[in-house]
Order: structure tokens, then sequence, then C-alpha cells
């Protein structure tokens, strides 16, 4: 069975969304579904769209119970694995103070303390690297401890001939670049510049630009900033 | 409007993440988002411990799909709600066909005095295109549309608590939608030129 008709996709789609499309046709709609690219693609728009509730304080909790259940059934390992993995990982600064605050604490409140002192206000171990556009293009590992970037755009992005790309560093409430070194091609591995590593753990934003080979002559871009990937909570 | 913007970016980077298997990243999730989608559970199946049933599976269901999240479509909170929701319906639609399940409770349940249109549309976000367009609707078309969505009531169900017929009320949903997707596109610049 073919749904030629836009306007009749649409209307199933939205009526899909709504939760008003049920039992037999509600099936033949998702049969259709799993083979029709463009009815995604207009799911999905439905989808976004429609509303989602609004943050306020009178809002229930969860029980503790909830996510016990989900770690549970995922099979997680239970909460003192995922903190000893925690001090395992790249997170460098953030994760000695969480190491030493337990310690000081006592090791049973002193995790939970450390859960929720959790995330890293500056240095945030990835990021997100977005066109101008705001369109995301990949993630970015950060690992201050090693001083490196890793982009993870697999296949890479090759540069227009005679071109690299150029990682800088922007500090919060500055506007000057400070240059992290260069990439051929974009994606992989970047060993940042000694005497720089330490900017990564003070926030910021990262930025991308085109420059010619060697980079720029100047010590600030000189080609356009193709794409900027802010640390997040900096 | 900066805030929304940058809850959009830090749900996108979690369940990027997530998809990668990222327990953390995970962890942080449910922690940003799961009070909301418990709201939005709680809003279709009314009982706490169903409620968290359909949370607890959604999120199961969040980390093994999180790979088919989108992220240049955007809507992090949008896509999640959506897995919390079906979830939500799937036990109401269970309920309704079970024939040892009083439907009469869930209706009761459904149709109580906290069960109001224009009090949910005011504990929902939503975009300004949206709320807009569904200002312009007729009130009853509107009305259907928020029961329908919001708290999940089937064709059946908003027959019976709007007193109309059967056809009415689908007609009120269809044709809401289809203006409300007018709307939508032209306020968002998609409309066709005439």
């Amino acid at each position: 069975m073919k749904l030629p008709d836009p306007e009749v996709r649409d209307s199933l789609c939205a009526e899909y969304t709504v939760g008003t499309l049920r039992g037999g046709a509600r099936r033949r709609f998702e049969t259709l579904l799993a083979q029709d690219p463009d009815l995604q693609r207009r799911l999905a728009g439905w989808q976004a769209m429609l509303p989602t509730e609004r943050q306020r304080e009178s809002l229930p909790q969860p029980a503790k119970a909830v996510w016990c259940g989900i770690r549970r059934r995922l099979g997680f390992p239970g909460p003192w694995r995922e903190f000893f993995d925690r001090i395992a990982g790249w997170h460098g600064w953030a994760v000695t103070t969480m190491a030493t605050l337990a310690l000081a604490i006592g090791l049973g409140i002193g995790f939970e303390t450390a859960r929720r002192a959790e995330l890293p206000s500056t240095g945030s171990g990835v990021a997100m690297m977005s066109g101008q556009d705001g369109e995301f293009l990949a993630l970015v590992r950060i690992d201050s401890d090693r001083g490196m970037l890793r982009v993870a755009l697999p296949g890479g992005l090759q540069p227009p001939a005679g071109k690299v790309f150029e990682f800088w560093h922007i500090a919060p409430g500055s506007k000057t670049p400070v240059s992290l070194g260069i990439q051929a091609a974009l994606g992989g591995e970047l060993a940042i510049r000694s005497g720089r590593r330490e900017l990564l753990r003070r926030g910021g934003t990262l930025a991308v630009s085109l420059e010619p080979a060697g980079g720029s002559p100047t010590g600030l871009p000189t080609g356009p900033v193709l794409f900027t990937a802010p640390l997040t909570g900096g | 409007m900066s805030d929304a913007l940058d809850e959009n970016r830090e749900l996108t980077l979690l369940l990027l993440l997530t998809a990668r298997k990222d327990a953390q990243a995970f962890r942080r999730l449910y922690d940003r988002t799961a009070t909301r989608m418990l709201a939005t559970a709680l809003r279709i199946l009314r009982q706490r411990s169903l409620a968290e049933e359909a949370l607890q599976e959604g999120f199961v269901a969040i980390w093994n799909k999180a790979g088919q999240f989108d992220p240049v479509a955007g809507a992090p909170m949008a896509w999640m709600s959506t897995i919390v929701r079906n979830r939500a319906l799937d036990e109401v639609r269970r309920r309704a066909d079970n024939p040892q399940v009083n439907t009469d409770d869930l209706g009761e349940a459904a149709f109580g005095t906290s069960v109001s249109a224009e009090q949910t549309l005011l504990d929902l976000e939503m975009s300004e295109a949206l709320r807009n367009c569904l200002g312009e609707l007729e009130g009853k078309q509107r009305q259907a549309l928020v029961l329908a969505y919001a708290h999940g009531l089937s064709h059946g169900e908003l027959s019976a608590h709007l007193a109309q017929p059967l056809g009415t009320v689908k007609s009120w949903v269809r044709r809401g939608l289809v203006a409300l997707k007018r709307c939508i596109d032209y306020c968002t610049g998609q409309h066709e030129t005439a």
C-alpha cells in the first residue's frame, strides 16, 4: 500500500505523533514507516515541533528506584565502579578534585557528594563542533592532561589545495584567539603546542579557521573561521 | 531564550555520547531530564507507579536508540519525550484492551479536574510559532488536540469527555492538525509561494 498524497502523509504523521492513530491503522503506518525514509523525515519533523514539559518547581521527582532499575536493566556496574571509572578517565583536574573530596569526607558520603559535583565546570572533556549555521559537524574529545584534541570525524575533511586547518582557543571574556596547532585534514588527533595545553582547562571556545600551508603567518586567524566548539560550562 | 539553546546543546551532546555508550553522559542526561519526562508520563497515565515504569522503559529505550537521534535536526528534548510518551500510550492501550482492567477507573482518572487543556498549555514548553498557531485554532480544535496529545485521550475518550459524536472529534483533531501545520509552515517561512 502506498501513500502518494503528501497531505495524507503529513496527516498520518501528525496523528501518529499526537497519538490518535490507533489499532490497525497505526500498525499499517508503522509498517510503511519502516520502509519509507520520506515518511520518517516527515514524522521526525512533527515530533520535533511538538511541546515538551516546562521545567518548574512543583514537578514530582522520580523515585531513586527508577534509576536503579534502569542501571540494572542495562547492566551498568554499581556506583562504586562508576566512581573509579571516572577517576581513571580523562577529566584531568576535575577528577583530582572529586577524588580529594571523597577521601576528605569519607567513602560512602563522599561518593554521593562527588557524584553530584560531577561534571567539570571548565575544560570539559568533550565539545561539539558546529559550522557557522549551527549545523553539527563532529565531537571533539579534549584531553587536557596529555594536551591532545581528538576530532571524531571519520574520513576527515580535506581543505582546499594549499590550505590547512588551524585550531584556536579563545578564553572566556577574551577576543584574542591563541593558536593550538594545525591539521592538514580535519579529524583525528592534534597534539597541542606545548605551553598552551593549560588553556583548555579554562573553558571558552575552540575555533577552526582555514589558513595557508604552515598556518597563519601573523599569529591570528587570517582565513575564515569555519567551525567553533564552545567548551561547556566554561 | 539562550537558556533553551544552551540546554539543547548540552542535551544533544549528552545524547551523542550516550550513543557511544558513555554511561556517565547517560546518567547526566537522566539527571537533567527525568523529572520532566515523568511529568509527561503522569499526564497520560495519572498513576505514579505506572508513570515511573514508563519512565524506566523509556530511558532504557533511549539508551538503546540514542544512535538514531539526528543531531542536525536538533530537538533532543522532543525526541526523548516522544519515546517516553509512546511507552505511556502503549500502557494506556494495553489497559484499554484488557477486559480485566476496569476501564471506568481509567476514565475517571483521566477526566479529573486537573485535566484542563488551557492549564496544560501553560505548563508546556513550545516554540513561539507553535504557541501562536495553537492560539489561532478554534477553541474546540485546540482543546481536542491538547487533550489527545498531552493527556493521551483516544478519539473515543475525547468523544465521551467533550460529549460530542465520534465523527466530530475525529474531524476536530484532523482539521486542527492541518490548520496547525499550515500556520506553522507559514510562520517558519516554509509555505509554497502562491
